[in-house]
């Protein structure tokens, strides 16, 4: 997160005492929280038009202490970098038109949630926007009284050297907080659920020039990184699956272990270890991301 | 990413305490930026000038109702589309060219038009643009198609505060690259089939 966003958000977590925001710490649903009578309606989200870009931080403003002087000019960097790597992106974007994230991402997971009985879903919606307004609107509306939230994003590491695909679920509640105003549903304190878990995929001997790097994601017709996005898709359910299911105990042998064990670097990503398998290796980023973060094998 | 997002979540939530942030709706009409104005040679007296007929606009956008959020705003597509497709095209007038919205039968090159995406995404301190149209091309009387090709154009700029000039100008910045692409692609193709119909102005 730039310094700007985390001085805003900062601030919004100083000035809503009341809470409007805060840490997720609700990444495990108890078993007599699993089923809801009615079942759950699901609505899923691609709030992309294309593969992202991503970019690194200008960190001027933290080093210097603090300055508007500064903090322009770490504005002024990243703009030049996002400029650039939008400008990097264009021939994969463009091998990338016709490619179907969005239908391959719902169609995944509708699969995944119907192989949880409890989960019960029912009534799925798809949109191209988050927008806290339109959730609210969407929980009054509907007929059960839980609703999903599956938020996709797919993106590019700043040196275009993995696909990333990460995945938001949340469960909110019709009903708010006695007292909180409904729009308060959709914050994080407020969910019923609330995790993110992220694959990424590696380019195998990934160039330190994200120039090469696009070239080869784009080359025959962008067949890289469309191995590399259904790849995604498909691991990625199998994380979603594991957050559902994992238990408050889990996820306190998961912080403990992240407290006094030793991190495992995959991917360029330190966390704890959670387990090797053929899909990839799986760690745990505790606080403050709280998130599952799957590392498969590279591709190309 | 997620972290990001709860924080636009949380900003959305407190700017607006809980208040609807507005959304800004793009204007239907394409506005070049200074900037970005390109000067054309003019053609001597007496040349033809190559005449473009837009035999068809389609919007094909996943969503057409939406371009995306920046800092938890809403940007809209303008209200009509299509009449934003069309000044987009008609932006390709230039000397040299003149281009007319309908399947003119003595153009000597003839589009059809796809607005294939257009979306708006942040990017840490910055926000970033991107538009693409899918236009197949048609030279001469009956000619047969050629192969589709995608204009993209792609802007981006510092995220002041998501306000309705400075993402209005960064879309038309993207468009600004569209139609220079076009233009120049217009003008070698007349003078590699020799589709001039239109007298010299």
């Amino acid at each position: 997160m730039s310094v700007r966003r985390e001085g805003i958000f900062i601030a919004v977590l100083g000035a809503l005492l009341s809470g409007c925001v805060s840490a997720p710490k609700n990444q495990s649903i108890p078993a007599e929280g699993r089923s809801i009578v009615g079942g759950r309606e699901v609505q899923i989200s691609v709030a992309q038009g294309e593969i992202k870009t991503n970019i690194n931080a200008s960190n001027m403003t933290a080093a210097a202490g603090g300055g508007l002087l500064f903090a322009l000019v770490d504005a002024g960097v990243e703009s030049h970098r996002a400029g650039v790597a939008e400008q990097v992106a264009k021939p994969l974007r463009d091998a990338l038109v016709g490619y179907d994230f969005d239908a391959r991402a719902q169609e995944r997971t509708k699969a995944t949630l119907a192989e949880l009985d409890w989960f019960a879903p029912r009534d799925y919606s798809f949109v191209k926007e988050i927008n806290a307004d339109a959730r609210s609107a969407k929980l009054d509306a509907m007929a059960s009284s839980q609703m999903a939230f599956v938020d996709y994003e797919y993106s590019l590491t700043p040196d275009f050297g993995a696909v990333e695909i990460s995945v938001t679920v949340s469960l909110a509640n019709k009903q708010a907080a006695p007292g909180q105003k409904p729009v308060t549903r959709l914050s994080a304190a407020n969910l019923a659920y609330h995790q993110q878990s992220e694959v990424l995929i590696p380019l195998n001997n990934a160039s330190k020039r994200k120039e090469e790097n696009a070239d080869r994601w784009a080359g025959n017709g962008a067949a890289l990184a469309k191995q590399a996005l259904d790849t995604g898709l498909t691991r990625v359910q199998a994380v979603i699956k594991r957050g559902l299911t994992q238990s408050a105990n889990d996820l306190s042998a998961l912080d403990q272990g992240m407290r006094h064990g030793k991190p495992t670097v995959a991917g360029g990503i330190s966390g704890l270890l959670v387990e090797t398998s053929n899909a990839g290796t799986l760690l745990w980023l505790g606080d403050p991301v709280y998130r599952l973060v799957l590392v498969t094998e590279p591709v190309g | 990413m997620g972290i990001r997002r709860l924080a636009a979540l949380g900003v959305a939530l407190a700017a607006g305490g809980c208040v609807p942030q507005q959304s800004l709706v793009l204007s239907s009409h394409y506005t070049p930026p200074v900037s970005d104005v390109r000067v054309t040679r003019v053609p001597a007296r007496g040349r033809s000038v190559c005449l473009v007929g837009i035999i068809s606009l389609k919007d094909e956008r996943a969503d057409p109702t939406t371009l995306g959020t920046v800092l938890g705003r809403p940007v809209r597509p303008p209200p009509d589309v299509m009449q934003w497709l069309q000044q987009i095209m008609l932006a390709l007038n230039a000397p040299g060219l003149s281009v007319v919205l309908n399947d003119a039968p003595s153009a000597g090159t003839r589009l059809e038009v796809e607005l294939v995406t257009a979306w708006v995404t942040e990017l840490r301190t910055a926000k970033s643009a991107n538009i693409v149209l899918r236009v197949t091309y048609h030279h001469g009387d009956g000619g047969a198609a050629e192969a589709p090709k995608l204009y993209r154009g792609a802007a981006s700029s510092i995220d002041w505060n998501a306000g309705d000039g400075e993402l209005q100008r960064m879309i038309d910045r993207a468009l600004a690259g569209i139609v220079a692409q076009m233009q120049s692609d217009l003008l070698a193709g007349c003078r590699t089939n020799g589709g001039s119909a239109a007298a010299a102005r």
